[in-house]
């Protein structure tokens, strides 16, 4: 059975580029320029996978999730954005995104991270591991959660080799792990993400713009 | 230009009568306004102020051709000077018997310090094209109000005290009551040109901000557009030019990287940037940390350079990952194509060459490089200068 896609993205050049491209290998059940009609088409078509771009008029792709999910918690999105600001990327991530891939993305690569969101893991590309790894770096602050606040040695050494370019099945060969154990560090550090106070994560994001 | 302590030239462009007082006004950087009411009270004092006003005349030259008129700025220090002589002029005059008594003389200080300080925002107003950001200005809202006080005070005190005779009294009232009507009338129309006077002003401001777009577009945007229409036919030179395009349109945009501290992030991303202009390939960096550039750290960037270009020129992939990561115990860096690989233990003299120009260039500063390839698998890179190192600065091989 083909993945069910729903696209959203302000520019229908990019929308159409992007069904080209994905071909027959998913099925894409609509698509949307604004974030009404995007919130009102996923909830009418119930896709498996929302493509969402980060930066939208009126709100941007975290108005989307934020508002889907009032009504239909299970909806699962993948952000999509040439952006490169570490706060734009971030704050769709804590608004409940389950990765976030860059534009630049190689067809196959993209449909591939369509289909792990899809089975529930998380996609880390390589930029957002670079996030990770810088904001979760240093000292964390003292008395909070340091179950949320700190990455494990194992989870560093993952987000570190994706952040090298590495597919989870390269990580995983070169940490001596299975696959699976590899997607289950990714989605750990995804929840850290979505879910540490750290302050640093905001006071991070919001004073740097990486490249 | 003259420029002796007591001289001035009259000056016709602001005059009344002879245009001693905006002459006076000019040469001293006084507000006129403030001479002409320290005049007017003086009048009251026993005639002084006309007395002044003629000696000023005699004194005084004619005026000069508009441009000539030596002038200094409006200074507040200059017109608190003037308002004190002009009180002290009071209190002498107050001592001799030609005084008109103290309850009106204070009514007429107030009054016109009212006028006064009115007339001061007046006199900006006269700039149509200024009128809005005198109106917007706290400064000239203060003055208003201040103004606009004194006038009340003025006219109220006009209204009870008792020396001041009942014809006096009806005349002050009449006067008031024409300018609040003049200002009812004309009120509206100067609220409308002040309006019209800032959207004037935002529109100018719009259609520059837009005539710098299209400049900077037409430079940019355009030019790239018309070579790649040149070049359809080639599609690498086409992805070259429209990347190079990206990343500028990208820095104009967001004013993204501009001109940072020579850092390794900056240092590593220009870098980035120059191999994907040059050799036709993707360089997506990602970088963790940051530090100064040092010496050690400039020998890093090159060595990194190398394999990156190694990997556009050699491997066949059309992007490369580059990877930097900056700890306190040291600087890394991670080049990683998937393109063909090669067997790192059969190289020709070529390839090893190009590895001692990346290995040699960082064990140099006391770094340490590691290529790792296989036939098929693509080709990492990897790059360590220690920070300890690079910290003196100074590197012995």
């Amino acid at each position: 059975m083909t993945v069910r896609v729903f696209l959203v993205d302000d520019h229908a050049l990019f929308r159409s580029g992007v069904k080209a491209e994905l071909g027959d290998s998913v099925e894409v059940v609509g698509e949307a320029g604004t974030v009404a009609d995007a919130v009102r088409g996923v909830l009418d078509a119930r896709p498996d996978v929302v493509l969402l771009d980060v930066h939208l008029p009126d709100g941007g792709g975290r108005a989307v999730i934020e508002r889907v999910h009032r009504e239909w918690p299970e909806a699962v999105f993948l952000a999509l954005s040439v952006s490169d600001a570490a706060d734009d990327v971030v704050a769709v991530i804590r608004a409940g995104a389950r990765g976030y891939v860059t534009k630049t993305i190689d067809p196959r690569e993209l449909v591939d991270a369509i289909g792990r969101v899809h089975e529930g893991d998380a996609v880390f590309s390589p930029r957002l591991a670079g996030f990770v790894l810088d904001a979760f770096s240093g000292q964390a602050p003292p008395a909070h959660d340091p179950e949320l606040d700190l990455l494990t040695a194992r989870e560093q050494e993952v987000m570190r080799l994706i952040a090298r370019g590495y597919t989870y099945r390269e990580a995983a060969a070169n940490l001596h792990l299975s696959v699976k154990t590899v997607e289950t560090h990714v989605s750990a550090v995804l929840r850290k993400l979505q879910l540490s106070n750290r302050k640093e994560l905001t006071t991070w994001a919001t004073s740097r713009r990486l490249l | 230009m003259d420029t002796s302590a007591v001289s001035f030239h009259r000056h016709d462009d602001g005059r009344v009568v002879a245009g001693v007082a905006a002459g006076f006004a000019r040469r001293f950087g006084v507000d006129v306004a403030v001479v002409r009411g320290a005049l007017v009270v003086l009048t009251f004092a026993a005639g002084l102020g006309l007395v002044l006003y003629a000696v000023g005349a005699v004194l005084s030259k004619p005026s000069l051709p508009e441009g000539d008129q030596p002038g200094e700025p409006v200074e507040m220090r200059r017109t608190v000077a003037v308002v004190l002589v002009a009180a002290g002029l009071l209190l002498v005059v107050r001592s001799t018997g030609l005084w008109l008594g103290d309850a009106v003389m204070a009514v007429v200080v107030v009054l016109v310090a009212g006028v006064v300080v009115l007339a001061m925002v007046g006199d900006e107003v006269a700039d149509e094209s200024r009128l809005a950001a005198i109106i917007a200005g706290r400064h000239a809202r203060a003055r208003v109000f201040v103004g606009a006080g004194l006038l009340v005070v003025g006219l109220v005190a006009v209204g009870v005290a008792d020396p001041v005779s009942g014809t006096v009294r009806i005349g002050v009232l009449a006067a008031a009551i024409s300018i609040v009507g003049v200002a009812l009338l004309v009120g509206p129309w100067i609220a409308r040109l002040a309006q019209a006077a800032a959207e004037e002003r935002r529109q100018r401001i719009r259609s520059e901000e837009r005539e710098a777009m299209a400049a900077h577009l037409h430079d940019s945007v355009l030019q790239t557009l018309a070579l790649i229409q040149r070049n359809a036919d080639d599609p690498r030179r086409t992805a070259s030019l429209a990347r190079q395009q990206e990343h500028e349109l990208r820095a104009w945009l967001f004013g993204g990287d501009a001109p940072v501290d020579a850092s390794v992030t900056a240092a590593m991303g220009a870098m980035a940037r120059e191999v994907e202009a040059r050799y036709d390939v993707r360089v997506e960096v990602v970088t963790v940390g940051d530090a100064p550039l040092d010496e050690a750290l400039q020998s890093l960037v090159a060595a990194t350079r190398e394999a990156c270009v190694n990997a556009a020129s050699h491997s066949g992939a059309t992007s490369v990952s580059l990877y930097v990561e900056v700890t306190d115990q040291a600087v890394e860096a991670f080049v990683r194509d998937r393109g063909r690989g090669f067997d790192p233990a059969a190289t020709g003299p070529d390839r090893r060459g190009i590895a001692q120009s990346i290995v040699g260039r960082v064990e140099r500063v006391g770094g340490t490089a590691e290529i790792v390839s296989s036939p098929g698998d693509g080709t990492e890179v990897r790059l360590r200068v220690p920070r300890e190192v690079t910290a003196d600065g100074s590197v012995t091989p």
